[in-house]
């Protein structure tokens, strides 16, 4: 949100004209008001999806129906694949999305994850930290690649971790429109000077057995090597 | 004359049907020698790794990477966690581990279901409920069970009855009672009330002929007397005080005791260990409860004369994988066990049927030997059911119910030469 502020600011300092126009595309861009949602999802009415925010420790009383813009469905499709396997299948489930919230509704942009193991707002994941940009696991064997401001690393099996410079992740999707919803790939190098690509497609991915589902298909390829995954952040 | 024998003259001067069970005597209404089914079902999908399958590897456990090793008892290997240990020194001979069942579910619901009744699809009913049917016709709590609901749909043979906790038992065996220590009335004016009602069935009795509606309403009066004199065979049982922990056991075990019901079903949950693995380990981790509740249902049996009777069948929804990279793990098809716990002496025991490869690879057997056999059977909960059906004799006659297992795949569980052992452990 402060981050749109600024950006409107800066622009009312134009002619009126080129401030409707760029302003429009910069918001355009930064996915409107798209914030970080955390909260439950249910099933109401006809099965619409209806978000219930956690405030503080409490999950809200409140139920706002979901507009599902996610690529392919993704969201639906997520909370679907949770609630095949997930114990107490009927209960609300927690989801972690990227989307708008309005008075009375909210419009999904991205579905990151949906784990069916949160059982309240008291116990809220924290495992994933606000700054990271890109977050990938698979297995097994397991691996994860996680990319935040500052660093990129890739921690392989057989305790083998490649350090990636951080830049790599920053040329491909420059808006988060983009990155929401369009399938892209990153290159870089380790330090050790192994070439590594990473490919990222938006759509729902589940490994049927973690009760999580996540919001994108991730391959690491090395060398000869590919580990397939999932990202709750991208 | 005594109270049957007036009901029973009563009966056959007004010309009612007498209902079959109420002719049993009160001693046989639950055949001394009637099985006892008690299936417990482990909640969340049990580590196979954990308790009943355990192997040695990095990666798989943390026991591996502490360098505890595996217990041993008898033939049986148990993974060192919890209390097994212990539970394997005691039951060593009682106690038949079935390894290596594929569930070919991940769902908890699926997993839940097939697991208590053998099969993936639905209909097909929970092996209580058909023990019910078979052993406790027109018992009024035939089936007793506390469990998650898709692991006790009926199939329409046998109603589940709630498991009632202690206060409840009492309530609904003594109209009289307001709780477990109080009465609503004193008992000697409900004695007095009684009598009366005695006094005018005698009256009736008396009148000869009567009409139809008399002799409907002289039916279900009889009928009730008699419920009423089986439920009192069960106050008569009921401690002064319940186990706190296992009260739902020992309600069902004081059911079966009083002839009232013949097959328990109750949970023990905890099992769904995504997080952390280490959540089963310990003092108060779900292990312990477990093989604590398997516990209390010998020593409660033991008090009530019924140990000879019992089959014990621990089950879950499938197995789980290797550690995840939080230490917890996660569902698996793969790698699913049940428990069997029979009555000592049976000469039974001892034995692991199934088993799974060094990191928990699925495995074949044969079908009659229980070898390791590349070209044998894979276990399924089918299999384990038809088998468990056989030794009840509670299989069903319809086709349509039946496990669908060929004959070639039958298993011989309950012959005891019949072993696969663990040969996924080191020697």
């Amino acid at each position: 949100m402060i981050k749109i502020s600024a950006q409107a600011r800066r622009c009312s300092f134009h002619s009126a004209r080129r401030v409707f126009f760029f302003c429009g595309l910069a918001l355009a861009a930064s996915g409107g008001s798209a914030a970080e949602l955390r909260g439950f999802v249910s099933e109401g009415a006809a099965g619409v999806l209806q978000y219930q925010p956690c405030v503080g420790g409490a999950m809200s009383t409140q139920l706002f129906p979901i507009d599902d813009k996610t690529p392919n469905g993704s969201l639906r499709a997520g909370v679907g694949a949770v609630r095949q396997i997930m114990l107490h299948r009927y209960r609300p489930l927690y989801v972690e999305i990227r989307g708008d919230r309005g008075k009375t509704n909210i419009t999904a942009h991205q579905f990151q994850r949906a784990l069916g193991t949160v059982e309240s707002c008291k116990t809220l994941p924290k495992d994933i930290a606000p700054k990271v940009q890109l977050l990938a696991i698979g297995g097994p064997p397991a691996w994860h690649l996680v990319v935040t401001d500052a660093t990129a690393i890739l921690e392989l099996p057989d305790k083998i971790s490649l350090k990636l410079p951080v830049a790599a992740f920053k040329t491909v999707g420059p808006t988060q429109t983009t990155k929401d919803t369009l399938a892209r790939n990153y290159d870089a190098q380790s330090a050790e000077g192994t070439p590594v690509r990473i490919e990222v497609n938006p759509q729902m991915c589940s490994d049927g057995r973690s009760e999580t589902a996540y919001g994108a298909r991730v391959t690491v390829r090395i060398e000869k090597r590919t580990f397939a995954g999932c990202a709750a952040r991208f | 004359m005594d109270r049957r024998e007036f009901l029973l003259n009563t009966a056959k001067a007004s010309g009612v049907v007498f209902p079959w069970w109420g002719l049993l005597p009160l001693a046989n209404a639950q055949a001394a020698s009637g099985k006892i089914l008690v299936y417990v079902h482990g909640d969340g999908g049990i580590d196979h790794d954990s308790l009943t399958d355990p192997a040695i590897g990095m990666g798989i456990n943390n026991y591996t990477t502490a360098g505890t090793p595996v217990v041993r008892a008898g033939n049986l290997a148990m993974a060192p966690m919890g209390n097994n240990a212990a539970f394997a020194a005691r039951f060593q001979n009682q106690l038949l581990f079935v390894n290596g069942v594929n569930t070919a579910t991940n769902s908890h619901e699926d997993g839940s279901r097939r697991s208590s009744t053998g099969k993936l699809e639905m209909g097909f009913a929970p092996i209580c409920e058909l023990h019910a049917a078979k052993y406790g016709p027109g018992q009024p709590v035939a089936w007793m069970a506390r469990d998650d609901g898709n692991a006790m749909v009926s199939a329409g043979f046998v109603t589940p009855t709630p498991v009632p906790n202690g206060d409840q038992l009492r309530q609904l065996v003594t109209p009289n009672a307001a709780s477990a220590t109080q009465d609503f009335m004193k008992q000697s004016d409900v004695d007095k009330t009684i009598a009366a009602r005695d006094a005018r069935l005698q009256a009736l009795k008396s009148k000869g002929v009567m009409l139809p509606k008399e002799g409907l309403i002289t039916e279900q009066f009889i009928a009730g007397k008699e419920a009423r004199v089986r439920l009192e065979t069960v106050a008569a049982l009921i401690p002064a005080t319940f186990s706190q922990q296992f009260a739902d056991i020992q309600v069902g075990l004081i059911g079966a005791q009083a002839g009232i019901t013949a097959a328990i079903q109750v949970a023990r949950g905890g099992f769904d260990s995504h997080g952390n693995i280490e959540d089963y380990n310990g003092a108060n981790g779900s292990l312990t409860r477990l093989t604590n509740a398997l516990t209390f249902i010998w020593d409660e049996a033991a008090v009530r004369g019924l140990t000879d009777r019992l089959l014990v069948m621990v089950g879950s929804e499938f197995g789980r994988t290797l550690l995840n990279g939080s230490g917890g793990k996660d569902h698996n098809n793969v790698g699913g066990s049940y428990m069997l716990m029979l009555p000592p002496g049976s000469g039974l025991g001892n034995r692991t049927v199934g088993y799974t490869g060094p990191r928990h690879e699925q495995r074949a057997i044969n079908p009659r030997t229980g070898a390791p056999d590349p070209n044998g059977v894979v276990l399924s909960p089918s299999h384990v059911h038809a088998a468990i059906h056989e030794y009840l004799g509670i299989a069903p006659s319809s086709p349509a119910l039946a496990m669908g297992v060929p004959a070639s795949e039958k298993i011989s569980l309950f012959n005891p030469s019949m072993v696969t052992g663990h040969p996924s452990l080191p020697a």
